[in-house]
This record gives C-alpha cells, sequence and structure tokens, in this order.
C-alpha cells in the first residue's frame, strides 16, 4: 500500500463570505481502497470532495499526487490527472446511448462520420470486463439508477481516472441496489486499484466496505481510523461530536406537555420519496422535525400543503379528514407554509414587500371589486413592523436583506392567521441579529394557540424554539414525539444516524 | 419597527423616477423633431388620423401586455384580428344578424380564441409561444375558408358607428381605448386579479404556493388578449365596412409586441404597466404615421421602426441589468436624497 502514489490533500482551508468552512484538513486515498469520508449536515464534506475533485478552488493548503504538487482550475484538469468524480446528480445524457455517452466530446472518427460501430464495440468490450452486460446501444434513459450511476463510474475510469469520488452514491436506491453498486465499486476498486472515496449519510452502507475512514466535523477531521463494522459505535460518537457542548434546551420550556388538542393527525402518509409518516401536532405547541438531509422532512411538510401528491395514508385537520391537493386548497383549510427556498418559490423579487405580505389575503380587502390599497397596505406595514422588519416596504422584495425577505414571508403567515403552521428551514440564509427576532415570532404564533411545525437541520435552533421533536429517517417518521427537555444536540443527531 | 419615522424618511430620501419617464421623454421628441420636419404632423386632423391608426395597434398591445405581465406571449392577436372581422360581417350578411348583436357575439368569439390559447397552455404546459403560433395558423385560416379569400361587404350601416362615428371630433375607436385603456390600469393596479396577474409573472411558483389560482390567471389573460383582437377586428371592419380576410396580418402582431416592450414590460414578465405599455404604442404609431407625413418609402418604413426598437430595447436592457451606468442620474439621486 505504501508503495502506490497516493492522492494527498494537506492543510486544506476554505471560506465562503467569510465563513471558514474547512480549517486545514488532511486527506489521503491509497489506490486499491475504499475512504469512507463521513459527516454530518454541513460538516463540510461536500466542499472538501469538490475541492478534491477540481471544482472548487481552496484558499489555503496543498493537493498532491505522489510528491507532485498539483492545482487544478476545473474538474477537467483534474480527470487529466487521474482525478474524477460522480455527483449525486448523474452527468449522463437521458436521450443519448450508452456508448455516445461515455465517447461523448471525443467520438471516434472514420472519413469525418461518427464511427457508431466502433464506439459500441468498443464500449461493449468495457463494460463486459467490469461484468455489466449492457445494451450499449439503448439509450441512458432506459437503463436503472444502479446501471446509470455505474456507468458514470466506468466512464471516469475509462478517461483513465485512478482516483475517483463518489458523493451519496445510494441517495436514491433501496437497500439491495445499494448493496450491488456497493460490492462493484469494492471490486473494481480492488481489481484496478483504484482509489475511491465514498461521502455517504448511510453508516450502515459504508462501513461494510470501507477500508479506512474519515469523519469531519466542523470542518475539521475529528476521526480517522480502519474501516468495518466494529467501530461504529466510536464513529457516530465522532459525527455526534460536540455533544456535551449543549444538553438541554436553553430556557425554561413550557410545561404544556400533551395539554393541547391534537391539530394535525398524520397516519401512514406518503408520497413520491416519502415512505411512511405517522405524526400528531398540538395547538399551541411549536414540534420540530429533525433529521439528515432527503430524510423526508421538507417532503412531508410539502404533501401536507398540496403540493406533492398523497399516494397513501390519511390526514385528519381538527379531527375532519383533510386531502391535500394544492396549495390554494390548503390554504382554504387553515395551513400556512414557508418554503425552504424563498427566492425559488416563496417571495415574487420584483412586488413590492407589502404587497408580497398580503398577497395570499388580497380578497379579504376587496370592496366593490377593488382592493383597498391603503387598507391592505396599513395592515401589511403595521405586521412588518410588528416583527421588526427593517427596509422600504414600498420596494421590490428583493431589495430587501434576506432576514428581512423572510419576515416578509413570515409577515403573510401572520396576515394569513392560520391555525397550522408549517415553516421549512425558517433562519436559512438569515443573519444572527434576525434569527432572534424569527425565534420569537415563532413562539408568538405558537401561544396564540397556533399549530407550529418546523423543519430544520440547525439542533440549535430546534433546542431554541420548539416544544417536541421528531426524528425522520429514510423517508419514515414513526411518530414517536419526545419533549424537548429529553433531547440534547447529541441526541438527536444519535437519534438521526439511526439505522431505519 | 419605527413606524412612526419610516413613512416620511422614505419620501425624502428617495425620488422616483417612474420607469415610464424615459420613453415619454422619447415619444415627446419624436413628436417635436415631427413638427419641425413637417407642418402638417402636428396638427389636430393628423393627431386624430395618427390615433386612429394606431387605435388597433392599442387594442392589440393592451391585449398583449395583459400576456407579458404573466410572463407569456400572444402570437395569435393578429389573426385574431381577421378571423373576427370577417366572422362580424359574415354574422351580419350571411346570418343576417343586427350589427350589436354581431359585434357583441364577435367580441365573445375572440374571448373564446384566446381563452383556448390560455387553457391549452394552462393544462397541457406547452409553452405560450407554441400554442398561440398554431392558433396564428388556424385562426388565419378560418376566414379565408368561409369567404374563399374574398371580401364581404357589410351593408348595414348602423356597423359604420364604431369605427367612424365621431365624439366632439374625436374618433370613436380612440375613446374606445382610451376607456379600455383606463379601466386596465385600474384593474391591473387595484384589483386582486389584476396583483396576481403581476405575481404570476414574477415568480409563479411562488404566487402558487401562497394560494394564487394560476390556471385563472392564465386563462384570464389570454383571454383579454383574444377580446382586443376582437376589438381590433370591429374596428378594421368598420372602417372599411367589409370583411377583409387579412385584416390585421400585417405588422400588427409586430407592432403590438414591439409597443409593450419599448414602453418597459418584461418579456420575461411581472414587470411593465399599462401605460408604459401604451406610451410604447403610441410611439410606434407616431414614427409610423410621421414616416408617411415625411413620404418616407414604405420599404424602408419596417426597417427604421425594427432599429427604433432595437436600440430602445437594449438601452432599457442594459439600464437595467446595471451594464450602462447614467453617471448624471446617480448623481442627480446622491444630490437629493444628499440630505438624509
Amino acid at each position: 500500500m505504501t508503495t502506490a502514489i497516493s492522492y494527498q490533500a494537506k492543510g486544506i482551508v476554505k471560506a465562503f463570505a467569510g465563513v471558514v468552512v474547512l480549517h486545514g484538513v488532511d486527506f489521503e486515498v491509497r489506490p486499491g481502497t475504499i475512504h469512507g469520508l463521513l459527516g454530518h449536515n454541513g460538516a463540510g464534506k461536500s466542499t472538501l470532495l469538490k475541492i478534491l475533485a477540481g471544482a472548487q478552488p481552496h484558499d489555503r493548503g496543498t493537493l498532491s499526487l505522489g510528491g507532485e504538487a498539483l492545482s487544478f482550475g476545473s474538474p477537467r484538469e483534474a480527470l487529466a490527472k487521474g482525478i474524477g468524480c460522480v455527483y449525486q446528480e448523474l452527468r449522463l445524457i437521458p436521450n443519448l446511448t450508452v456508448a455516445e455517452n461515455l465517447f461523448l466530446g471525443r467520438e471516434m472518427m472514420r472519413r469525418g462520420l461518427r464511427d457508431t460501430p466502433a464506439m459500441n464495440d468498443y464500449t461493449r468490450d468495457l463494460l463486459a470486463s467490469y461484468g455489466l452486460k449492457i445494451d450499449v446501444a439503448r439509450p441512458v434513459k432506459e437503463l436503472s439508477h444502479p446501471e446509470k450511476q455505474l456507468i458514470e463510474v466506468i466512464a471516469n475510469l475509462d478517461g483513465k481516472a485512478r482516483f475517483l469520488f463518489l458523493d451519496e452514491p445510494t441517495t436514491a436506491l433501496d437497500g439491495r441496489q445499494s448493496k450491488e453498486l456497493l460490492d462493484s465499486v469494492r471490486r473494481i476498486a480492488v481489481e484496478r486499484h483504484i482509489g475511491i472515496v465514498l461521502v455517504s449519510h448511510k453508516l450502515d452502507e459504508v462501513l461494510p466496505v470501507s477500508d479506512e475512514v474519515t469523519v469531519l466535523s466542523g470542518g475539521k477531521v475529528v476521526y480517522r481510523d480502519e474501516g468495518g463494522a466494529a467501530n461504529k459505535q466510536a464513529i457516530v460518537d465522532a459525527i455526534v461530536g460536540d455533544a456535551h457542548v449543549r444538553s438541554g434546551p436553553k430556557v425554561e420550556r413550557r410545561a404544556a406537555e400533551g395539554e393541547g388538542e391534537v391539530m394535525v393527525s398524520v397516519r401512514g402518509l406518503a408520497g413520491k420519496r416519502l415512505k411512511g409518516a405517522d405524526l400528531e401536532a398540538r395547538r399551541g405547541e411549536v414540534l420540530g422535525l429533525y433529521g439528515l438531509v432527503g430524510a423526508g422532512r421538507t417532503r412531508f411538510l410539502r404533501t401536507l400543503y398540496g403540493m406533492e401528491p398523497v399516494l397513501a395514508g390519511s390526514i385528519e385537520l381538527g379531527g375532519k379528514p383533510y386531502k391535500p391537493t394544492n396549495p390554494a386548497g390548503a390554504i382554504a383549510r387553515g395551513i400556512a407554509f414557508l418554503t425552504e427556498e424563498r427566492k425559488i418559490d416563496g417571495f415574487v423579487p420584483m412586488m413590492s414587500a407589502w404587497k408580497n405580505v398580503v398577497l395570499s389575503t388580497l380578497d379579504r380587502y376587496r370592496s366593490g371589486g377593488l382592493v383597498n390599497v391603503a387598507g391592505s397596505r396599513a395592515s401589511a406595514v403595521a405586521t412588518l413592523d410588528r416583527i421588526g422588519t427593517l427596509g422600504r416596504f414600498d420596494a421590490p422584495a428583493r431589495s430587501l436583506s434576506g432576514g428581512n425577505q423572510q419576515k416578509v414571508l413570515l409577515g403573510r403567515i401572520i396576515e394569513q392567521n392560520a391555525d397550522v403552521v408549517l415553516l421549512d428551514e425558517p433562519t436559512k440564509g438569515v443573519d444572527i441579529g434576525a434569527k432572534g427576532d424569527i425565534y420569537d415570532i415563532i413562539r408568538r404564533l405558537a401561544d396564540e394557540g397556533r399549530c407550529i411545525i418546523v423543519v430544520s437541520s440547525e439542533e440549535e435552533e430546534l433546542m431554541e424554539v420548539c416544544d417536541r421533536v421528531a426524528i425522520f429517517r429514510h423517508g419514515r417518521c414513526d411518530g414517536t414525539t419526545r419533549p424537548i427537555g429529553e433531547w440534547s444536540l447529541g441526541k438527536l443527531r444519535e437519534a438521526a444516524w439511526a439505522p431505519a | 419597527m419605527t413606524n412612526a419615522t419610516q413613512l416620511p424618511a422614505k419620501a425624502a430620501n428617495t425620488i422616483r423616477i417612474p420607469a415610464e419617464a424615459g420613453i415619454a421623454f422619447v415619444l415627446l421628441v419624436v413628436l417635436a423633431g415631427g413638427a419641425l420636419a413637417s407642418p402638417n404632423f402636428l396638427t389636430l386632423s393628423n393627431i386624430f388620423v395618427l390615433l386612429l391608426n394606431g387605435a388597433v395597434i392599442g387594442f392589440l398591445c393592451l391585449g398583449q401586455s395583459f400576456v407579458l405581465f404573466t410572463g407569456g406571449i400572444d402570437l395569435s392577436c393578429g389573426s385574431v384580428v381577421a378571423m373576427t372581422c370577417v366572422l362580424a360581417a359574415v354574422f351580419m350578411e350571411t346570418l343576417g344578424l343586427p350589427w350589436p348583436v354581431a359585434s357583441l357575439l364577435v367580441l365573445a368569439v375572440g374571448a373564446m380564441a384566446g381563452a383556448v390559447n390560455g387553457l391549452i397552455i394552462d393544462k397541457t404546459g406547452v409553452p405560450p409561444f407554441i400554442v398561440t403560433f398554431a392558433m396564428m395558423g388556424v385562426a388565419a385560416s378560418i376566414p379565408q375558408i368561409i369567404t374563399g379569400a374574398e371580401s364581404i361587404r357589410v351593408m348595414q350601416f348602423g356597423y359604420r358607428m364604431i369605427g367612424q362615428a365621431r365624439f366632439f371630433g374625436i374618433p370613436f375607436p380612440v375613446i374606445a381605448l382610451a376607456i379600455a385603456i383606463a379601466v386596465a390600469a385600474v384593474f391591473i393596479k387595484r384589483s386582486v386579479t389584476g396583483t396576481h396577474i403581476l405575481a404570476v409573472g414574477g415568480n409563479a411558483e411562488a404566487a402558487r404556493l401562497a394560494g394564487v389560482n394560476t390556471s385563472r390567471i392564465t386563462i384570464l389573460v389570454y383571454a383579454i388578449a383574444g377580446f382586443c383582437g376582437a376589438c381590433g377586428g370591429l374596428i378594421y371592419g368598420s372602417r372599411l365596412m367589409t370583411g377583409y380576410p387579412t385584416a390585421g396580418r400585417g405588422d400588427e402582431l409586430f407592432f403590438s409586441i414591439a409597443g409593450a416592450v419599448v414602453g418597459g414590460v418584461s418579456l420575461f414578465g411581472g414587470i411593465g404597466t399599462i401605460y408604459g405599455a401604451m406610451i410604447g404604442a403610441t410611439l410606434i404609431a407616431t414614427i409610423s404615421n410621421l414616416m408617411n407625413v415625411l413620404n418616407v418609402n414604405a420599404y424602408w418604413q419596417p426597417l427604421v421602426i425594427g432599429v427604433i426598437i432595437l436600440v430602445g430595447v437594449t438601452f432599457d436592457t442594459m439600464r437595467t441589468s446595471s451594464r450602462l451606468s447614467l453617471p448624471w442620474v446617480r448623481l442627480l439621486k446622491e444630490k437629493i436624497s444628499g440630505g438624509k
């Protein structure tokens, strides 16, 4: 192992807009081995991966291949040095055939024309050498997801990649498919002497195939050891990390446990990537939903709000059955929703801040067919003022800062006067000062007797605003909620990482 | 937070130059230039000719603006003019309907044609460009098929009223357009639906999540565009007292889009005002008229208008994307807001 040329990174530092994401990370991949790269949401895995694959420049530190210092301007340059990366979103072009994808940009030519038979023959032999039997003249879109992933892996290797990074390769796969894919990857690594890095959230899949494991937490390497299932507890501890920093809610949490009437009751709700969620949420309390990215929390909220189809399950709102159809229907039933991506589906950028506030409730200000502009504006401005929004309310909403844009959307929710409030990452991209304000708004909404459901990936946030927390894992939620006093930052992470 | 100080501070801090000011200024320059170039240009009678000829473009531009506000486009409006112009004549002469009934029926047909556009766009997700492009062909063919490409004379004298009546010397189409503009402006600015139209154009997904019925909005704006096309068809038909199968199939479509865009309506939706669009349409109509007065060769006219549109829109695009800084505007703003 030591004789082979390895790909090394030393002291990698990376900051985005002054926020340091990686604090001097060392990392090494050896040929013929699989290196598992693990860490919690926002630990810096993706950033490290992109730097190593040449997709992003780093601020300080060195990359070297067998002692030769490297610097990449683009992923293409990295690939030229034998370093490839397969991202979660595959790069294959669905309507082209397997062979055409493999040769994209470097097609074989014969007398000025594309030599399809030669490319097909080459591809067939290549896939066969990896033990893959796929019709190379078929469009890629007709293949299964694991097949596509393997083809992308092979395409990288055929581009003479000696080191390969796989970002969450099993996210879209079920258990058996995951195992098949990882076994194939394992075989390729050993047989072809390729160094592979696996980034994943699924410990139970990664550990058995990894020779080596590195855990990142807060942009630092906190654990490094050999792989194998034996070290699982130590690895979970490392991922959970600074759990001791805070082990309980900061503020005295109301003793309202179980007091409010059940407002939302969900049984076996399933959708596209939601496999089955049970949940009860009560009036007058904030229920937090925690889990890893992709665990189904956002989909749960979006399904309740009628944005994603319900495939199975039942929902009761205040004791009456409710079937989500579309957002307008959800609003009519007293549900308000705050989106995670306010720029994509939150506010209307060129519309004034106050109009964005009353967009859902304009009908209320109608008299004789026309909107009472002064009245609706006054109401919106009063709401915005009450929650401490700063900025010109007559100016386009996009001219406000992130925190104030978020308050505009919260203002809309307050205007709606909804019984059930769904909040998806309510402080994403918001500065510290505005965060505190937003927590106050959320608490106030709950104290008014509304039922609040908050999805957040920030443990501190949940500890701060929630009365109870439920955990989502791999698209499921078993309906168990525990009062915030029984949770700690560490326990939350542990629960999220527990096997499904 | 500081409600009491917010409002006055706001008023003092910034000057708001309406977005239409630039294009209105260009219009004034063209009018002044025209007056200098020809004594016949800025006369009352020529102004009425200008406005009367511009009325059809004005209506089409009005309808087009509604569609553009939602981020769509309507390529079928010119053909709807032709279709409704002929259908009006058919209703009166072949079916023998009295002209007011025929006129109302034709307006309904125009709105229906537009609604079909909107319905297909909303239900299938086919891009508006394609759907209205197809409707352009369909609506253009119907009158040709019905009449065998012949014109139909209209013998009902009352029909003249629409295109040729004058009140206080002002042609009726101009008055009708003025009323339509006023209604449309109030509708966009003051009605719930008007706000929803701009919201759909500004961010359709956000509007949907906010509970806006986006399907209804889409169908409505195309129906309005179709209705405006039918208004154009009636004006043409009544001025000529003929059902003319190629009426409105010249530069009208081009001018309707150009007028709105020159007037500051964004092709991407969500931005623009009715007044801006109407000033833009007036500018196009004025330039067209001015070239007639100055006896510019007809072959040159579209070229001149094309260049004006290109320059105007390029200038506006660069201004809004801040790729072009206007030092005097910045200075002026600093000077006025300096005492903050």
